[in-house]
């Protein structure tokens, strides 16, 4: 009697187990980073046109320069971009957030604005992202244009910002979120 | 003798075997399903703290206080993007930041530090040891072979045998008769079962870590710098300007009523039609009102908007060719007393004012009950209240008809506009007086001086600043070539250029230039 006990909790416990189980395994929503295995290396190799250097810049008046940066990693990588402050006049005020001057960023290779005039607070504020999932040994071309608002004040006249683009690429789909103002690197 | 021996050997080497597996699926057991969750398992899905943890390890991590981490530790810690997710790396420095502690971790094959600080509530605890290739069984069983060969069929043929020994034992029972031996080996076999079973369960539950690579480069010296000096500002003229406004809608009913029947003309000044859609009108007290509609100004043209098409078909007729724009509002919005309306562009931008009723200083037209405020010449455009009138039948659609008040006002100023021209026409300055003209033109714009002269005339101005835009563009341009000469000079046998955006510099290409420096 006790055998038939013990056999009959036996199927009980399985049962459960295995009901519990193949339902997970049916309505799990896994991604393709959860069961996907990376190895390699992700890594920035050459860029073109850089650092960018924008001279006689007019209030109201756009202008634009090319760069490139080439993806030399051996994993798909995310790449994204930030500025930060280096010298000079400041194009953006944190303590009063006006900024003084936008941008905008085409990329050949999606064929798309990324950024369609912005203020440049928004590239030294955050991160942005500017290219998905890219393959090893990639050159990624991009056109930045800058504009100063027309209603910026005389004292900017003459001016010169310096500032430091920090490119990051991560492995493609990575748990990371980059937020937060580049400045502080 | 040797036979004994061999015996002996595999039978020890089974125990090991067994010992090892059953080590395995308990610690496996314990750490998935551990309530108090202390230890966590979970398989490491990318390569970048090896050799420490290869990928496809699994990673026993221990729960610990943050304050109990030390430099050098691998760490796990919540994604802040997902916190499901997590991420493996190893603690290179822990700092305090506006009474906060923050840990900085880096991947061992990373070049530089991760971009992301990770904060005390994030950690999830600390790596204390790794076995590897476990990843790998682990997201086998996630599929369906393995699932099916590890948790399925374990089950299934513990569930068959367990029946199959309820049936034994319950003729056995019948029988009363027990049969021992038969029993061992019964639940030796089931035992086996069991710890594939719980094996497959335990590498079913385990959850994947994150070491992910990165890299980052700064590139310092970007420089943008200002004109010395910067050239004089130069108006750019509106294209697009508010004509007429139509904001007192006549109080006996025969122009429908305030509710619906306000409205606005616009005109488009320029050689070329102007798409509308998502410009905007803003009244005084902010209300917008969103052109919706993807609909375009002709060259020169008119167009014309009300809260309700019915201000078209009941009340006011519209010449062929005018186009009307629902604002789809309703209740009044353009204040009689006193107001102001801004248009702007898609960009909000604004594109042009005007006021009446002192709401803003210096505007005081007053076009009360039934009349309209309009330019006095259409388009004309400098900013100024003396740039309007009060038209006492106001007329959507067409040039205005300027009321007796100000017209000798226009005609001086046609005039000198008659002069300005170089060349006038032939007909014009034989056959009729500029005076005359003139005076025609004001008294019966639309059968006077011709359509097109009027278009010509007022063409003018729009070529002047053409040719200052086209100047102010040549200074960029030339700035623009002078640096794309400077930078591109890419070497012989690159790819060809990328495709361009439609402002693009034409004389920029997209080459890589090799030997570009990059400050880590």
């Amino acid at each position: 009697m006790r055998k038939i006990l013990l056999s009959i909790l036996t199927i009980g416990f399985v049962a459960i187990v295995a009901i519990g189980a193949t339902v997970a395994y049916f309505s799990a929503t896994s991604t393709v980073l959860e069961n996907t295995f990376a190895s390699g290396n992700v890594t920035l190799g050459e860029v073109w046109n850089l650092p960018l250097t924008f001279g006689n810049l007019i209030p109201g008046i756009e202008q634009s320069r090319d760069a490139a940066i080439k993806y030399t990693g051996t994993t798909p990588a995310d790449i994204y971009i930030g500025m930060a402050n280096q010298s000079g006049y400041a194009w953006y005020d944190p303590s009063t957030n006006i900024s003084k001057m936008e941008f905008a960023i085409w990329s050949a290779e999606d064929g798309i604005w990324l950024v369609n005039w912005s203020p440049v607070k928004n590239i030294l504020a955050d991160w942005i992202k500017v290219a998905s999932n890219v393959n090893p040994n990639t050159w990624r071309h991009y056109t930045v244009k800058v504009r100063v608002y027309p209603d910026v004040g005389e004292e900017a006249e003459g001016q010169t910002n310096v500032s430091k683009l920090i490119i990051h690429a991560v492995q493609a789909g990575a748990p990371v979120q980059l937020t937060g103002a580049p400045w502080q690197q | 003798m040797l036979k004994k021996k061999l015996k002996k050997v595999v039978s020890i080497f089974q125990w090991l075997l067994t010992v090892v597996l059953v080590s395995v699926v308990l610690l496996l057991i314990f750490t998935t399903f551990n309530p108090i969750k202390s230890f966590q398992v979970l398989r490491v899905m990318s390569g970048s703290m090896e050799p420490a943890i290869k990928v496809g390890s699994v990673a026993f991590v221990q729960k610990v206080k943050p304050k109990a981490l030390k430099k050098g530790e691998i760490i796990t810690y919540a994604s802040a993007e997902d916190p499901n997710m997590s991420v493996t790396h190893r603690l290179v420095a822990i700092e305090e930041k506006e009474g906060k502690t923050v840990f900085i971790t880096k991947g061992d094959v990373n070049n530089t530090e991760d971009i992301t600080e990770v904060s005390s509530s994030q950690i999830k605890g600390r790596v204390i040891f790794s076995l590897p290739f476990l990843g790998y069984l682990s997201v086998w069983v996630r599929k369906p072979l393995g699932f099916g060969l590890l948790v399925i069929l374990p089950a299934f043929l513990i569930i068959i045998s367990e029946i199959l020994n309820i049936k034994k034992a319950i003729e056995k029972e019948v029988e009363k008769k027990y049969a021992k031996p038969e029993k061992q080996q019964k639940s030796e076999s089931i035992g086996s079962l069991l710890i594939f079973f719980l094996l497959g369960i335990s590498l079913f539950q385990i959850k994947p870590t994150n070491a992910y690579f990165s890299d980052v480069i700064v590139i310092e010296g970007n420089t943008f710098s200002m004109a010395d000096v910067w050239p004089p500002p130069t108006p750019t003229p509106a294209s697009v300007v508010i004509n007429e406004v139509y904001y007192d809608v006549k109080d006996d009913d025969t122009r429908g009523t305030e509710n619906k029947n306000e409205w606005i003309e616009l005109y488009n000044n320029s050689n070329n039609p102007v798409n509308l859609k998502d410009w905007s009108l803003v009244e005084g007290a902010g209300t917008v009102k969103n052109i919706n509609p993807n609909v375009s100004i002709p060259a020169k043209g008119f167009i014309v908007l009300s809260h309700d098409h019915s201000t078209w078909s009941l009340y006011w007729s519209l010449p062929s060719g005018v186009s009307s724009i629902n604002l789809t509002g309703s209740g009044e919005w353009l204040n009689n007393g006193g107001d102001k309306l801004i248009l702007k562009n898609d960009k909000e931008e604004e594109v042009d004012l005007v006021a009446w009723g002192s709401y803003v200083p210096g505007w005081n037209l007053n076009a009360n009950d039934g009349k309209s405020i309009a330019r006095k010449i259409k388009g004309v455009d400098t900013d100024s209240p003396d740039d309007w009138g009060v038209l006492d039948n106001p007329n959507p659609g067409t040039n205005p008809h300027p009321s007796e008040e100000y017209k000798e006002e226009v005609e001086s100023v046609s005039a000198e506009e008659e002069l300005a021209l170089e060349e006038p026409t032939q007909e014009s300055s034989e056959v009729v007086p500029e005076d005359e003209v003139v005076t025609e033109e004001v008294n019966e714009p639309t059968t006077g001086q011709s359509e097109e002269e009027q278009e010509e005339d007022k063409g003018q101005p729009d070529a002047n600043q053409d040719a200052k835009q086209e100047e102010e563009q040549t200074v960029d341009n030339e700035d623009s070539s002078e640096n794309s000469d400077r930078q591109n000079q890419p070497p012989a046998g690159e790819p060809p250029s990328q495709p361009q955006p439609e402002e693009q510099d034409q004389n920029q290409t997209f080459l890589p230039e090799e030997g570009s420096e990059i400050n880590e």
